[in-house]
């Protein structure tokens, strides 16, 4: 798996400065909590001195999977965004996961691996999309809003045909 | 020979004497007046002669000057005409009429015209398209977008689950036919 680490790793770092170069606050929240969680499982697993295991849960991972899906819930909910519902949702695959070989203690190691920790690897994608999405709508139409609006639009204000006569 | 009083005299006049000392006031020459009153010159000149006589002999320029001063002052708003003599005869004096009231009307911090716009007019076309791009359809912004959103994020939910479970199950069969 080390060539899935480094490939992580150099993603990570890449979306960590397209965020702080083009993004806007939903990118930059969203590329904080996935270097958070990246840190927190290396300072987890040198800790622990051990590297994942998936023949039984995690909770150093659980706690993490929880935590993130939190924010970018919380992020999903509000931002004048389409693909933080993507991140959240794979993010919470990852949460099920722990739950489900928790219940299920014949759930297959594979398939636990691949609920836990492929996620993580299409939120980078989905990352990366929703900043290239994000850089350049802004471009093309300037600075538009970060968050979603808290109330319904007036029903006069809707885009209205032009005065005919 | 009489002589009279500066003014004096001239409330006696006739009109054909007033009318000719009125031109004659006004710097006209005798010729010009026997013109504008179409009377013969020597006529003309006979009643400024008259005039003359009258005021003790004065030159044509002294009973023009006189005459002048004696129309302003009678005509002056102090003086006002002479007390029961009605006269036809108007004198404007050209130098500005003294007046008593001397306040102006003019807007000043107390009369509280105060010029303000008091109505904003945005020049923008309401039929332009937004600037601000639509990011996100309608029904995952607004009030209710909370639970639009969070049925969203479970329905990706439910297809990322349904992808895995058939994916895995396909992995399944496969390594189950490879194996046999």
């Amino acid at each position: 798996m080390g060539w899935m680490w480094i490939f992580s790793t150099v993603t990570t770092l890449l979306l960590v400065a397209a965020a702080l170069r083009w993004g806007a606050g939903p990118e930059r929240i969203c590329v904080a909590v996935i270097i958070a969680t990246n840190v927190g499982d290396h300072i987890y697993h040198f800790v622990v001195a051990r590297d994942a295991i998936y023949t039984s849960v995690d909770i150093g991972h659980l706690v993490p999977d929880l935590f993130a899906a939190a924010i970018f819930t919380g992020v999903a909910l509000r931002a004048n965004r389409v693909y933080p519902l993507w991140i959240s949702a794979f993010q919470f695959v990852s949460v099920i996961s722990h739950f489900v070989r928790e219940v299920d203690g014949h759930m297959g190691i594979l398939a636990y691996a691949m609920m836990n920790y492929m996620p993580a690897n299409f939120i980078l994608l989905i990352m990366a999309g929703g900043i290239w999405a994000h850089a350049r709508r802004e471009r093309r139409y300037g600075p538009y809003r970060q968050w979603r609006t808290s109330s319904n639009p007036l029903p006069g204000t809707s885009p209205k045909s032009p005065p005919t006569g | 020979m009489t002589t009279m009083e500066p003014g004096a005299g001239f409330s006696s006049l006739t009109d054909k004497q007033a009318a000719v000392l009125d031109l004659l006031a006004d710097g006209r020459t005798s010729k010009e007046i026997a013109t504008v009153l179409d009377l013969s010159e020597s006529a003309v000149n006979r009643r400024i002669e008259l005039l003359r006589t009258r005021f003790g002999g004065i030159t044509r320029l002294e009973l023009a000057r006189r005459y002048r001063d004696w129309t302003v002052t009678e005509t002056s708003p102090e003086t006002g005409l002479a007390g029961g003599v009605e006269s036809d005869r108007q004198s404007l004096p050209l130098a500005a009429m003294a007046v008593n009231d001397q306040k102006l009307i003019e807007d000043g911090q107390s009369s509280g015209l105060v010029f303000r716009d008091s109505l904003a007019i945005s020049v923008d076309q309401s039929w332009n398209p937004a600037t601000e791009p639509k990011v996100v359809p309608r029904v995952l912004d607004g009030e209710d977008a909370v639970l639009t959103r969070a049925a969203v994020i479970a329905i990706i939910l439910v297809g990322i689950l349904a992808s895995l479970v058939l994916g895995l199950a396909a992995a399944g069969s496969l390594t189950e036919t490879l194996g046999r």
